[in-house]
C-alpha cells in the first residue's frame, strides 16, 4: 500500500506538470518525448558515474588493504549518498556536453 | 559512449529501479540466497558473527541486537553449551564485548560464552573462531548471520573444517517493506554478490 501511495502521488504530481506545460506554459507537446530522451541521457550518465564510482572505490580499498597495514570496509561504498553523487556527476557532464 | 548507449543505460536504471522498490523481486532474491534454517539441529557451539556494529551512542546496531537474541535464544534452548560472540573492533564501544553483557543480563553463565572482536572481515572472523575452538575440539556450530551473506559465511566456515548449521536471522520469506527497505535490501544483495566474486577470487570459498 505504500508503495501504491507514492506511485499515486508521483503519478498525480507528474500529469500536473504535462497540464502546467502543456496549458501553463505553453510548451507543445511534441517536445515531451524528446524531453524523455533527454531524462533518459541524464541517468545513462549518472549510472556510468556510478559504475566507475564502485568500480574505483572498490580499487581503492583493495588497494590500501593489499599495500598498506590500514583497513578500508568496503561497506564505505555501500551508502546512499554516492547514488546522489553519481546523479549529480551525471547531470553536470551532460549538461556540459551539451552546452 | 553514443547518446543511444546512455538512453538505454537510463531507461535500464530507472526500470530496474521501479522493479526493485515497488514489487517483491530483490526479496525473493534474498531469500533465494540464504540457506535453509533448521530450527532443530544441536551442535558444539553457536557462533554469533558480527552484524552492524555498535552505534556511535555505545549501544548494538538493530542487526547486531538481532543476531545476540538468537544467541541467546539458542542457547536457551539447548542447542548447543558455548556461544561465541564475534564483533567489529571499530565503534564506539566492542560490538563482541556489548553483545555478551548483553547474553549475561539475559541470564547467560559467564563460562558459556566466548568473544571474538579483532575481525574486520568474515574470512577474519573465520580464522580467529577457529583458533578460539579448535583448542577445545569443537567442529561442529550453529552459524547466526543475517542477510544474504549466510550462504559466504557458510562456505567460509566450511572451508575452515567446520561442520555448519546455518541459522539465518531472518529465516522467513518476507514480500513486505516499503521502496526504502527494497533499496536498501538491494544494496545489501549487490554487495553480496561482489563479496562473493571477491572471496571467489581470493579462494576463502
Amino acid at each position: 500500500m505504500d508503495q501504491v501511495f507514492l506511485l499515486l502521488v508521483a503519478g498525480a504530481t507528474s500529469a500536473g506538470g504535462l497540464l502546467l506545460g502543456a496549458w501553463g506554459l505553453g510548451i507543445p507537446r511534441a517536445r515531451l518525448r524528446g524531453g524523455i530522451l533527454r531524462a533518459l541521457e541524464l541517468a545513462g550518465a549518472s549510472a556510468v558515474f556510478f559504475l566507475v564510482n564502485l568500480v574505483v572505490g572498490i580499487s581503492v580499498i583493495l588497494a590500501v588493504r593489499t599495500f598498506t597495514s590500514h583497513f578500508l570496509s568496503a561497506y564505505l561504498l555501500n551508502d546512499v549518498a554516492l547514488v546522489v553523487l553519481s546523479a549529480i556527476q551525471g547531470i553536470v557532464f551532460e549538461c556540459w556536453r551539451r552546452s | 559512449m553514443s547518446v543511444r548507449a546512455l538512453r538505454v543505460l537510463g531507461g535500464t536504471a530507472i526500470l530496474l529501479f521501479l522493479v526493485v522498490a515497488f514489487t517483491p523481486a530483490v526479496n525473493l532474491l534474498s531469500f533465494w540466497l540464504m540457506p535453509s534454517r533448521s530450527d532443530t539441529e544441536s551442535a558444539e557451539a553457536i557462533v554469533v558473527l558480527g552484524a552492524g556494529g555498535v552505534t556511535p551512542q555505545g549501544a548494538l546496531s538493530r542487526t547486531s541486537l538481532h543476531g545476540t537474541i538468537d544467541g541467546v535464544l539458542l542457547y536457551r534452548k539447548g542447542a548447543a553449551p558455548l556461544v561465541v560472540f564475534s564483533g567489529s573492533p571499530d565503534g564506539a564501544r566492542d560490538e563482541a564485548t556489548v553483545r555478551a553483557d548483553l547474553a549475561r543480563e539475559c541470564g547467560l553463565p559467564p563460562s558459556a560464552i566466548l568473544t571474538s572482536s579483532l575481525a574486520r572481515t568474515t574470512r577474519e572472523e573465520a580464522v580467529r573462531i577457529q583458533s578460539l575452538l579448535s583448542s577445545r575440539g569443537i567442529r561442529k556450530v550453529i552459524l547466526v548471520a543475517d542477510g544474504p551473506g549466510m550462504f559466504r559465511a557458510v562456505r567460509t566456515f566450511e572451508r575452515l573444517g567446520f561442520v555448519v548449521v546455518p541459522q539465518p536471522s531472518s529465516g522467513a520469506l518476507d514480500l513486505g517493506g516499503g521502496a526504502e527497505d527494497r533499496l536498501n535490501l538491494l544494496r545489501q544483495v549487490v554487495s553480496e554478490f561482489a563479496a562473493r566474486a571477491y572471496y571467489r577470487l581470493a579462494g576463502f570459498l
